[in-house]
Parts: structure tokens; C-alpha cells; sequence
């Protein structure tokens, strides 16, 4: 079977988004909600009706009959938490610092820490990275990239 | 209508003609393989540069475009899992096992070869079928549509890994996330919890490129080595077994180019779909149905055979009806009109000429970009074994940023992490995901068709139940899952 606390942690992500629309649903005008409620109950019962069959065959340590095992190929929670974190970290620095700064800092830092490579390898594949994007997007395409909060917004102000 | 072949095929030859297609081939290819980029924005990027070019030579050029982004979009869907547009979603589902097993070669040659016939015999069919196609579109109302939407939903759910259960839920909670934001029938704005980032829903990009890039490459960055799990020197096939392996499926390629075209031709279903529904009925045909998902041939076949085959029956309703499927013939359009060609039933029947060229020219440019990608296919299958730890920053940083450019919103990049995580965490459970992808693009399509259809029955529920069609899918959607069960049930005996 996959992995029981991923399977109860995406169905009850599933549960809680259907539970709140279902909510929502019912106080909508006119014919705004029926679709929703048409689609919302039965998913919401067959949710319920899932998990709670699979709680039982966790009780009984049967597997559940029909249901895939999670594939050989998929990392643990353990190995997938860290780059989990490295991809929060990009996205707070690219909120707060902009693209221009965050790509270089986020591949150089990425390529030397998670991947153990050399000093080189990382600042040349940084140094590649930055300017394929800078010269795609922002000389090529003229497509501005964000700037962040501290340079685009707090800065200038000062 | 076959009056003006001979003379379009001369005309699209001249040199002109060929750089137009040539570099338009380019761009599509480009923009199609990088995630949030696509057709459509190389299309209305270059389109101001076109306003002084002759009005055919820029009608090449975004032929070029439409006819090559297709096969780049499925370039990294095979290498990375990621689909350089909506449209190669399917392709990731067998292409990317088969690059995991050293195949990757193998599978672009597929895809180039499937690109390149599946816009032969959309043409060819139309061309034959173009007298008798007006019925077939006008057959297709909102209640039918309605329920071919479900029976892609329910199709989905009975063959999707997992069992039944899990692939109805999944569709289910696909078909309600679609449903956020603006709903255009009845003017309301849903479920957006007071956010006005969620006014206009939850943006198709970003959730392909979440769930599948980020969710994908989450996984293997967390496993370390490569992409490709085998020897590459020992198993990499070739771009030409690829080739080959098209030929010894023809059943399935007629049959995805066909269900491409269909869907090419019915205004309103859009071009996501067609190669979602050409897989799922590849699945179901095949006498093997558990084989997809697993790198079968058949599975890169299907997607990307109806992927091309669609352009050519969406070109021709955009064309004849004046009425454009999708974004992409919606944006064709405006290019016609705004180098003074009037699109409109008439079109077909005073300038053949005109429409023969573009669907010549459409074919050559997937020519080219085929051709391309079959020499390229060894040299980029080398992609599968550079160790992840260059590739993770590569395909985060250009993913990331190729999703903002398109809205200019950073909500968008941190709706692709967060959708990432939650593509990992279905994988990790052993969930489907197939259902939910097709759930959501396909929702806002059958709520919009269920409440048309009960605004024109002014709300009788009869509607639904008039038609054959109608009648044909039902029976459909309560056999698929009805047959499984039954032979789950013998098996277990």
C-alpha cells in the first residue's frame, strides 16, 4: 500500500477543501451552487468512505483491495523534507530579495550544499544559470523579472 | 475545396515561405519546452513585430509556431515530467518512464513521429470529411458535452492507478478546484475565501507545473543520481526505434488522431483536453490497460498524436464557423483580422487557397520540428543522466520564473511549490493523479455545459436525456466501471 500517512494527509487535504466548498455551496444564489453540491457530497462521501476503510485494513495490517502500492521510485518523507526546505527558502528569498539575486545565490548554495559539488562547479553553474535567464527573459523576451520587496518596494523609499 | 491544394503546396515552397515556417518551427520548439512559456505567448510576443510583414508570410511564421510547440512541450515531458504546455500533459505519464529506463531517445522519436502523423491524417481527414463535419459539430450541444466530460472523468478514474474509489475522488476534488473563482453563467465568484488572487481561479500553469514538475522533481532530487535509472549506454534505443515502434501501433495512432480531430473540431472543449481523452481511450481500448503509466508506447502515441491532430480540426472550425475552439485559434484570429483576412463561413468556399496554405504550412512546420527532434533526440536524452543535483536548480529556477513571466504574479510561484508538495505527497501515497488533472481542466467546461443545458430546458432536467448521443456516453460511463469491477470481482475469485 502507499504510504498510509501520505494517503491520509492528501485525503484529508482533499476532505478539507470539499468540506469548505460544500459550505460555501449551500449559501451561494440561484443555480451557483448546484454543481458544487452535485460533485461536493458524493466525493465527501466517498472520501470519508476511503479513509475509513483503509483505517481498518491499517488496524487489521491487510492491504486494502484495489489500491496501489506507493511506486519503488518514490522518495520517503525523510529524503524529501530537505529539498522541501531548500524550495521554501528560494521562495522566501525570491519574495524578499527578487529573481536577479535569489537565482545565483539559490543554484550556487543548492549545487554546493545539497549536492556536495565543488566551489567551480557550483559558482559556474550559478554563474550560467543567472545569465541564461537574464539574457532569456530580460534581454530576449523584455519580460521584467520580480524585483522583491527589499528592492522593489522598501529601497527606493529610502 | 481540394481545388487550391497544388497551388498552396507551390506557394508555401517559395524561400520566404520556408524561413517563415523555419523560424516559427524554432520558436514553438523553444517556447513549448519551457514550462509557462508555450505557443501562445511566442505568438502574441512576435505578433507586433509582424504588423509591416506581408499578411501570408506572417501567417507562416505563427503556423511555424502552433505546429512546432507541441512537440517541444513534449520534449520535457519526457525528459523532466514536466509538460512545456498543458496540451503534453498525457505525454508525461509514459514518456517519463520510458527516459527513466534509458528510453528517453526512444520516446522523442515517438513523439516527433506521432506529432508529424497525427497532423498528416488531421489534415487528410478533414480534407475528406469537411462536407460531412457540420452535422458532427452541430450533433455536439452542452448536454453532450456535459457528459463526454464525464465519461473522460469516469474512464480516467476506473483505469488511473489505485482503485476506482481513489480515481472518482480524485476526480471529484479536480472538478470542484476548477470551480474557483469567476463562474460565467451565473456571474458569481466562488470559494475564493475573500482572495482576489483567486478571482480568475486557480491558473492552469501553475498547477502543471506544480503538480508535476516540482512534485516530480522533489522525488528524484530527494533520491539523488540520475533521471534515467539504467545504464544509458547499454539501453538507450535511439530516436529511430522510435519511429519504428509508431508503425507497429497504427490501430492506436489513427484511432488518438481521430479523437484529436473530433475534439479539434468542437468548438468549446479546447485543446488541454484532446490528449487526455485520446489517452484515456487508448487505455481503454488496449487489451493491456495496466501497462500505462508505465512507459508504453502506446500511452506517448496517443497523447501526442491527438496533440497535432487537433490543430488541424480546430484550424479548420476557427476558419469555416469563425468560431475559435481555444485560446490558441482565438489568438490566430486576431491575426487574421488584424492583417485583413475575414474569417467566416465564406472563407473556405472564395479563398481555398488561403486555407490550404495554412494547413500545409501547419504540416511542415511539425516536419521541421520533428525532423529536429529526431537528429536532437540522442543529445538530449543526455539530459536523464546528468546527475540531479545540477538539474534541480536548473528546472526550479527556469519553471519558477517561467510561470511569473506569464501573469507577472508571485503568487503564481508560490502556488507552484505548494502544488508541488502535494504532487509529491500523491505520489508518495500511491494516489492518482490523472483523475484530478483531468477533473480540473475539464470542470469549468461540464459545469458551464450542465447549467446552459438547464437554462435552454428552462431548468428541466430532460435536457439532458434527449439526444442519442447523450444516450451513447451513458451507457458508456455506466459500462467502463461496471466491466472493471466485474472482472475485478472474477479475478478475486
Amino acid at each position: 500500500m502507499g504510504s498510509t500517512f501520505s494517503f491520509f494527509f492528501v485525503n484529508g487535504l482533499y476532505a478539507v477543501i470539499v468540506v469548505m466548498m460544500l459550505g460555501h455551496a449551500y449559501f451561494l444564489p440561484g443555480k451557483g451552487g448546484i454543481v458544487p453540491l452535485v460533485i461536493g457530497v458524493p466525493t465527501l462521501l466517498m472520501l470519508l468512505g476511503s479513509m475509513l476503510r483503509r483505517a481498518r485494513h491499517e488496524r487489521a495490517r491487510a492491504p486494502v483491495e484495489g489500491e496501489a502500492a506507493a511506486a519503488d521510485d518514490v522518495a520517503s518523507w525523510g529524503d524529501a523534507l530537505p529539498v522541501v526546505g531548500w524550495l521554501a527558502a528560494l521562495l522566501v528569498m525570491v519574495f524578499f530579495l527578487g529573481f536577479s539575486v535569489s537565482i545565483p545565490l539559490f543554484a550556487f548554495a543548492y549545487v554546493r550544499w545539497s549536492g556536495r559539488m565543488g566551489w567551480i562547479s557550483s559558482i559556474a553553474v550559478a554563474a550560467a544559470l543567472w545569465a541564461t535567464i537574464y539574457v532569456g527573459f530580460t534581454v530576449i523576451l523584455e519580460r521584467p523579472l520580480f524585483e522583491g520587496v527589499l528592492f522593489g518596494a522598501i529601497l527606493p523609499l529610502l | 475545396m481540394f481545388g487550391g491544394f497544388a497551388e498552396a503546396f507551390l506557394a508555401v515552397l517559395e524561400p520566404h515561405a520556408l524561413l517563415a515556417l523555419f523560424s516559427g518551427a524554432v520558436f514553438g520548439l523553444v517556447f513549448g519546452a519551457i514550462p509557462g512559456l508555450g505557443g501562445i505567448l511566442a505568438m502574441s510576443m512576435l505578433l507586433p513585430f509582424t504588423f509591416t510583414w506581408k499578411p501570408i508570410t506572417a501567417i507562416y511564421l505563427f503556423c511555424g509556431i502552433m505546429g512546432a510547440s507541441a512537440f517541444g512541450g513534449s520534449v520535457s515531458a519526457i525528459l523532466l515530467n514536466t509538460p512545456g504546455t498543458p496540451v503534453n500533459a498525457a505525454t508525461c505519464f509514459d514518456g517519463y518512464p520510458m527516459a527513466k529506463r534509458g528510453e528517453a531517445a526512444k520516446a522523442l522519436g515517438l513523439s516527433a513521429t506521432s506529432c508529424l502523423l497525427g497532423a498528416l491524417f488531421g489534415l487528410v481527414i478533414l480534407a475528406l470529411l469537411i462536407q460531412v463535419m457540420r452535422p458532427v459539430v452541430l450533433a455536439f450541444g452542452h448536454a453532450e458535452l456535459f457528459w463526454l466530460v464525464l465519461f473522460g472523468l469516469v474512464a480516467t478514474a476506473t483505469i488511473s492507478q489505485g482503485s476506482i474509489l481513489d480515481g472518482l475522488i480524485a476526480g471529484g476534488v479536480g472538478i470542484l478546484i476548477s470551480l474557483v473563482g469567476l463562474n460565467e453563467p451565473t456571474g458569481l465568484i466562488r470559494f475564493t475565501m475573500g482572495s482576489e488572487y483567486l478571482w480568475d481561479g486557480i491558473p492552469l500553469i501553475p498547477f502543471f507545473v506544480g503538480l508535476f514538475a516540482i512534485g516530480e522533481l522533489i522525488n528524484y532530487s530527494a533520491r539523488g543520481g540520475t533521471i534515467a535509472e539504467t545504464d544509458i549506454a547499454a539501453e538507450m534505443k535511439g530516436a529511430w526505434s522510435g519511429v519504428v515502434e509508431v508503425f507497429k501501433h497504427p490501430v492506436c495512432l489513427v484511432r488518438s488522431s481521430m479523437v484529436g480531430t473530433v475534439i479539434g473540431v468542437i468548438p468549446g472543449v479546447g485543446g488541454d483536453a484532446a490528449n487526455l481523452i485520446a489517452y484515456t481511450v487508448a487505455v481503454q481500448s488496449s487489451k493491456h490497460p495496466e501497462t500505462f503509466g508505465e512507459g508504453n508506447p502506446e500511452g506517448v502515441i496517443a497523447s501526442e498524436a491527438s496533440n497535432d491532430a487537433k490543430d488541424g480540426g480546430a484550424l479548420l472550425t476557427t476558419l469555416s464557423f469563425g468560431i475559435p475552439g481555444s485560446l490558441a485559434m482565438a489568438l490566430l484570429l486576431s491575426i487574421f483580422i488584424i492583417h485583413g483576412i475575414t474569417p467566416g463561413p465564406q472563407l473556405i468556399l472564395e479563398r481555398p487557397v488561403f486555407v490550404w496554405t495554412l494547413l500545409v504550412g501547419y504540416v511542415l512546420a511539425n516536419a521541421f520540428a520533428s525532423i529536429f527532434g529526431l537528429v536532437s533526440a540522442r543529445y538530449l536524452a543526455i539530459i536523464t543522466r546528468v546527475p540531479v543535483h545540477y538539474l534541480t536548480p536548473i528546472i526550479v529556477v527556469v519553471s519558477l520564473v517561467g510561470t511569473y513571466v506569464l501573469r507577472e504574479n508571485i503568487w503564481d510561484v508560490g502556488l507552484v511549490i505548494l502544488l508541488g508538495v502535494v504532487g509529491f505527497a500523491i505520489r508518495r501515497a500511491g494516489l492518482p493523479i490523472l483523475p484530478l488533472v483531468i477533473g480540473f481542466v475539464l470542470g469549468q467546461l461540464a459545469e458551464n455545459s450542465f447549467l446552459l443545458t438547464l437554462n435552454i430546458h428552462d431548468g428541466s432536467y430532460t435536457g439532458f436525456f434527449e439526444s442519442g448521443v447523450s444516450w451513447v456516453l451513458i451507457v458508456i460511463i455506466v459500462a467502463i466501471p461496471t466491466a472493471k469491477l466485474i472482472r475485478s470481482g472474477r479475478s478475486n475469485r
